[in-house]
């Protein structure tokens, strides 16, 4: 291997890089979201020299992915982008304490990556990106993506960071490592109706625990587990038009995803907490903001005619699986339920009264909820700033137009879909056909909602939550870690005792 | 030139055998012995630069009185000679600079010259039975290096050392006995014509017990044990020369006894085909019958499970640092065994830049903790002179260790990942790259605890103060360097390589 690749990893991809439609989509989204995530968080409170570096860092990186033709830059891009995350998080003063969930499993996630390499470059003899996906180590390769892209069980570096990060953080966040993980996919590994299924099922289960979270970044980030589930299903696929659509799902999510958090950012800033069942009707005193959340929510659950209409359709009607489309179906009316629910108890609805929702006050999927909302935070948003300052409304005013541009980038990328990204079908666009048969699985959600949620609600409850598999694999950890101190405690004859029996095995091993 | 070149290998051994009885002389005349002998070491490591000079011969052997290589001694100063001899000078250098002139007394001197006279032999000698000499040179002076601070745990430190490193040269002796029985020479260079290209029982259980006294050297798991006792009662300095001049040393032994013993490198297993368990039970015995790699692959996934996990829970950066030292062997060890020119290339390439590496943080230590004896993680600080260098240093240098692109130990260790992976031993590869997933929550301790932390408030500041600091500075240096020279370095590491292979057959 030529070592000049070593140095210029990043270099090689600027100088001659990998220009594809669907490569192109997922970075110009990224990137042009990233620079209005950006204006968001400037409007808000003031953020280190530092901060605004890594994540440069991170953005930077996650839109110079897409371009690269070999896979040694894709690996070093993919450090940047873990790097840059991290670095964002030391600058977070709630969210510090995480890094040691969130590196652990970043990590194992690069060196499965670079396994994976490994392993096909052993096969092909060349670290170019694979056209047909990699030839050996897919497998390896397929479970450090799922981790970047936050599939379940290996999700909680993502719900757990996200939502307790300071509120604007997480937008600029949202927007970059999960899709890596999946625009990953779509690169390296070739699929199959299995993928299909497995991507149906995350979107499936992580709509279930979305729908069972009170706090609303809780709630948003158990959805991006959901919509990574489709875009998976998308991009696993061997079809190339459901291919297409998960990526265009990708580049709708980074959009509408990213405005929802806004939208949570500035419910927080408003009411100073982030409890759904407690928001008191929001719709009425920020009605422009209620305006956004239902493009944002009707975006996300696949209402013509919005963006992610558009792209669930095309996903929908392209998979291999029957049963990959039917568990789509589920989560589209999961997810219809579940943005119900968002805009009703925020918007519509007045608070529950506090004594009646005390349950509601600990989220048991995180159990540390209570400080979830840094103070210092609050003023931002505008409604309850203490101090009063007119510089408050003119952020507020700010963050406004920000979420407004990005709805109609929503409707535009819905209704310009196909001018917008060529390799969707060419029919894959919204008519008047398509408001007769899409309306149909959210309006199941919204009557869902309506007839069947507080039976629901005790149901939810109940699901079984990540400690299941976290508390026996720490206690584990433990133990091993004591067992091999343990035998390196100073004893001499123990050393000895290792050599001889070492040497023994070796011999046995080798000789016989 | 060439008059001057045949006489550099006794030269680089002489020198400093020589130097031994001169600096006790001076010590015990009362003058201080100091200076002459930082002079004379910058000497030899000059020295050990000669044969990087344009026209120096490609291959210098010494036949030491004109006797042959069967029965007389014979040095060969080869390619893989002159990419280890300046790693020892230099490292060797270095750890002397940074010594504790309080701890630095009587024999310290002479003993650290005859370290360097055993290093420079046993990287020279083109003898199995002269590599054992050096060897107990080496390890005899390094014993008493480890336990030269008189206290209580130095003494334990080196009397363990001694009981581990014995029972190493007792292993050594047999098989190299062994191994003179059964093919009726010594010499490396022999060995290849004088065994079968496939070596009976008796070989392979004789080159099984050099190979495992070496190990233990090195601190291969499960032969390890010792390290992190040794290296954390020995005076920083000396565990800076050992932990990355001497093993170098040791580990220039080992690939010559590998490289020129039939069958000690080569793993390469060939896809099977069939069912999952069909695959599997051909690849597990496959695996059994590739005898020696296949063992030395297997130790290299012990040595970095182990090291990695037991480095995570220690408080001491020392023991940290020694269990770090098992798990990067661990990874050099499976390119050796792969045997392929670019594995050994990046084996040898990570054996450099972890002797830097791990030597630039010990002498973190000295720099940051209050007191000699205390090396707590969580006590220490980024030092008294100049901390913020200090720290950015401390973590470029960490960054090496776990891999991370800007600094040296990336290129080397994706070349080790690769070409693992590629020899169908894809869980040494997997472990590789795991390793510095682990590796980075310990630094990442290590770096917080360091950074965090306001300047002490003891105000000593002394020249040797300065000295550390700057031998430190010259290690992180090289971190940074050997990074943007990673072009070059990979290139010379791929000649070496490929002079190794085609020299030993």
């Amino acid at each position: 291997m030529s070592s000049a690749q070593f140095s210029n990893a990043v270099a090689a991809t600027v100088r001659s890089p990998l220009l594809d439609s669907g490569g192109l989509l997922v970075a110009a989204t990224i990137a042009a979201f990233s620079l209005l995530a950006f204006a968001f968080v400037a409007a808000g409170v003031r953020r280190r020299f530092w901060w605004w570096v890594a994540a440069s860092v991170h953005v930077a990186a996650g839109v110079l992915l897409p371009f690269t033709r070999d896979l040694l830059s894709f690996f070093v891009l993919w450090e940047m982008v873990t790097l840059g995350a991290v670095g964002v998080l030391a600058f977070e003063p709630d969210a510090r304490r995480l890094l040691r969930l969130y590196l652990p499993l970043q990590l194992l996630a690069a060196a499965l990556l670079m396994s994976a390499f490994g392993a096909h470059y052993g096969v092909s003899g060349s670290l170019l990106l694979p056209v047909q996906g990699l030839e050996a180590g897919a497998g390896v390769a397929l479970a450090a993506l799922s981790i970047k892209a936050a599939v379940i069980p290996v999700h909680l570096w993502m719900t757990r960071t996200y939502t307790a990060v300071r509120p604007e953080t997480a937008v600029v966040l949202s927007a970059v490592a999960t899709k890596i993980g999946v625009f990953g996919m779509y690169r390296l590994i070739s699929g199959g109706p299995t993928l299909e299924i497995a991507g149906g099922a995350v979107a499936v289960v992580g709509v279930i625990y979305a729908l069972r979270q009170k706090q609303l970044r809780h709630f948003l980030a158990f959805h991006i587990v959901s919509q990574v589930g489709y875009m998976i299903a998308g991009v696993g696929s061997t079809v190339a038009f459901a291919g297409a659509g998960g990526l265009f799902h990708l580049a709708n999510n980074v959009v509408y995803k990213g405005l929802l958090f806004m939208v949570v950012v500035m419910l927080i800033s408003r009411f100073g907490h982030s409890n759904i069942y407690r928001m008191n009707g929001a719709g009425r005193s920020m009605p422009v903001l209620a305006v956004v959340a239902v493009v944002a929510s009707a975006s996300i659950s696949g209402l013509p005619p919005f963006n992610g209409y558009v792209s669930k359709t095309v996903i929908e009607q392209f998979l291999s699986s029957p049963v990959a489309v039917a568990l789509l179906r589920i989560a589209g009316v999961g997810t219809a339920i579940s943005f119900t629910k968002f805009l009703w108890y925020c918007f519509f609805k007045r608070a529950e009264p506090r004594g009646a929702g005390r349950e509601d006050t600990c989220d048991e999927i995180v159990g540390d909820n209570a400080h979830s909302v840094p103070a210092r935070s609050r003023p931002a948003g505008g409604g309850v700033a203490v101090d009063g300052r007119p510089a408050a409304h003119a952020s507020a005013r700010r963050r406004i137009a920000i979420a407004v541009i990005l709805s109609l980038a929503c409707v535009v990328m819905g209704l310009a879909a196909v001018a917008i990204f060529p390799a969707l079908p060419a029919d894959a666009a919204v008519t008047l056909e398509s408001f007769r048969f899409g309306l149909v699985p959210p309006a199941i959600g919204v009557l869902l909602f309506a007839l069947a949620y507080s039976r629901l609600r005790p149901a939810l409850e109940r699901l079984p939550s990540a400690t299941l598999y976290t508390r026996p694999l720490s206690t584990g950890a433990t133990r091993l870690l004591r067992a091999l101190q343990e035998q390196h405690s100073g004893d001499v004859r123990r050393y000895l005792g290792w050599i001889l029996m070492g040497l023994i095995v070796i011999w046995a091993v080798v000789i016989l | 030139m060439t008059v001057f070149a045949g006489h550099l290998p006794v030269f680089l051994i002489a020198l400093p055998l020589l130097a031994v009885p001169l600096l006790y002389l001076i010590d015990r005349l009362g003058a201080n012995s100091r200076n002459v002998a930082l002079l004379f070491y910058a000497l030899m490591a000059l020295a050990a630069g000669v044969p990087w000079l344009p026209g120096f011969p490609a291959e210098v052997v010494a036949e030491i009185g004109g006797w042959p290589a069967d029965i007389g001694i014979e040095l060969r100063l080869d390619a893989l000679a002159r990419l280890f001899l300046p790693v020892v000078g230099v490292i060797g250098l270095l750890g002397t600079v940074a010594a504790d002139p309080g701890e630095a007394t009587g024999p310290f001197y002479p003993l650290s010259f005859l370290l360097l006279a055993g290093s420079n032999g046993l990287i020279l000698t083109n003898d199995l039975f002269n590599a054992y000499v050096f060897l107990e040179i080496t390890s005899i002076s390094s014993y008493a290096l480890v336990g030269f601070r008189r206290d209580t745990r130095g003494f334990e430190s080196g009397f363990k050392y001694i009981v581990v490193g014995s029972l190493a040269s007792v292993l050594l002796l047999w098989g190299i006995a062994g191994l003179y029985a059964v093919s009726g020479t010594l010499a490396f260079s022999r060995f290849a014509a004088a065994l079968p290209a496939v070596p009976g029982r008796a070989a392979v259980a004789a080159a099984v017990l050099v190979v495992v006294g070496l190990l233990t050297k090195l601190g291969i798991a499960p032969f390890h044990a010792w390290k992190a006792d040794a290296l954390a009662g020995a005076p920083r300095s000396v565990a800076a020369t050992l932990a990355g001049a001497t093993v170098s040393a040791y580990f220039v032994v080992l690939v010559r006894v590998l490289t020129t013993v039939p069958g000690g490198i080569g793993f390469g297993l060939r896809p099977a085909t069939g069912g999952f368990f069909m695959r599997l039970s051909a690849y597990v015995s496959e695996f059994v019958a590739a005898g020696i790699p296949g063992m030395l692959i297997l130790l290299s996934g012990a040595s970095i499970i182990v090291g990695h996990l037991t480095a995570l829970r220690q408080t001491r950066l020392s023991r940290l640092l020694a269990y770090s030292s098992v798990a990067h062997f661990g990874y050099i060890i499976a390119g050796v065994a792969v045997g392929t020119v670019p594995a050994l290339a990046g084996a040898f390439l990570h054996a450099v830049h972890h002797a830097f590496m791990k030597a630039g943080l010990f002498l973190f230590i000295p720099l940051a903790a209050d007191s000699a004896e205390r090396d707590r993680i969580t006590s220490l600080t980024c030092g008294r002179t100049a901390p913020a260098l200090v720290g950015s240093a401390m973590i470029f240098l960490t960054m090496g260790m776990v891999g991370i692109p800007p600094a040296a130990g990336f290129a080397s260790k994706w070349i080790l990942v690769l070409e693992t992976a590629r020899a169908g031993a894809p869980f040494a590869a997997i472990l590789i790259a795991l390793g510095g997933a682990i590796a980075l929550v310990y630094y990442l301790r290590l770096s917080l605890a360091a950074v965090g932390r306001t300047r002490s408030s003891s105000p000593r500041r002394s020249p040797a103060d300065v000295r550390v600091f700057a031998a430190f500075l010259v290690c992180a240096g090289y971190v940074f360097v050997a990074f943007w020279a990673t072009d070059l370095l990979a290139g010379i590491a791929i000649s070496v390589a490929e002079t190794t292979l085609g020299g030993g057959g």
